[in-house]
């Protein structure tokens, strides 16, 4: 099951002609047919901000900032699920070890500028989340529903950054299945903290 | 033993509100290809729109075996025609003429 984690105008029927089951919408959706996540962007100027943005409800937290000392507060302190963006060394291997993923955006290329430098900081950034095993999410990032893109060209798109077949498959669906789990736990009750959930009451 | 160069056959699908021509389409995945990709990439990768193959939304791009998954990355990066928003959506993927031409029927 495919999952576009990061589009901000919801097209039920586009997302399943586009080979999606579930999509995580950085706005208001309202679907039948296709599971839903709530996202949210946390764009913040210092570390007082962050704390303050990252106490939503929303399913899904990710930074976009670009700043490493803000990239470092929310890693170190676990306030968010993703990290929009380059990071680099020490900061990928902490987000391996608490489980927070890499979000890579195919509207970064579409976006960009100069694409040559989006590529090569991209691929940097998934070289060093494939060395230190820090889990990689590929979205569109779609700010409308023409920016779209099928899972096919999502995978195509990571292999063309350095990923294997099956790591790009999984970029589209392995983490994502883990943050749907978790919300589900957390409507049921059931979920205490990151490693920690009731099995049963008794 | 296995030849260097092998075609792959691309099915694609266009969403769009507006058509456009064969040629339109042509060039403009030609031209992506050379933006991502520079002119050598161009000449590896050989796209080449099969018009004969073209029906309604769904048209046939043949390109080298090697350069499938650029040519993909490529056509995903073309928002638009004729300044009309268009996402092409890949179906699949078929390595001889006569399947494709089977599934097209």
């Amino acid at each position: 099951m495919f999952w576009d984690f990061w589009i901000e105008e919801f097209d039920e029927k586009l997302l399943q002609k586009l080979g999606f089951e579930g999509a995580c919408v950085f706005g208001e959706a309202k679907g039948r047919k296709i599971k839903i996540l709530k996202g949210e962007k946390i764009i913040a100027k210092n570390g007082n901000e962050l704390k303050k943005k990252t106490k939503s409800r929303a399913d899904f937290l990710m930074l976009t900032n670009t700043k490493e000392r803000l990239q470092r507060i929310a890693i170190k302190r676990c306030l968010v699920d993703g990290v929009h963006g380059f990071v680099k060394y020490p900061l990928i291997k902490e987000m391996a070890e608490k489980n927070i993923a890499v979000v890579i955006s195919f509207n970064d290329l579409l976006k960009s500028k100069e694409p040559q430098k989006t590529i090569a900081k991209m691929k940097q950034t998934i070289k060093l989340a494939k060395k230190y095993k820090t889990p990689i999410v590929i979205v569109s990032g779609a700010k409308n529903k023409w920016e779209l893109r099928g899972t096919s060209e999502l995978i195509a798109f990571g292999e063309i950054l350095g990923l294997q077949r099956n790591e790009a498959k999984k970029a589209l669906y392995e983490f994502q299945d883990k943050i749907a789990e978790r919300q589900k736990l957390k409507k049921e009750g059931k979920y205490v903290m990151p490693g920690v959930k009731i099995i049963s009451k008794d | 033993m296995k030849k260097p160069y092998r075609k792959r056959y691309i099915l694609f699908e266009i969403i769009s509100d507006s058509k456009f021509r064969d040629n339109l389409i042509d060039i403009s995945i030609k031209n992506a290809v050379k933006e991502l990709f520079g002119t050598f990439g161009l000449s590896e990768a050989n796209p080449k729109l099969l018009t004969e193959l073209s029906k309604g939304n769904k048209h046939v791009l043949q390109v080298d075996h090697r350069c499938v998954q650029k040519v993909k990355v490529a056509m995903a990066t073309i928002k638009e025609i004729n300044k009309k928003p268009i996402i092409f959506k890949t179906i699949k993927v078929y390595g001889t003429l006569k399947k494709i031409k089977e599934v097209i029927k």
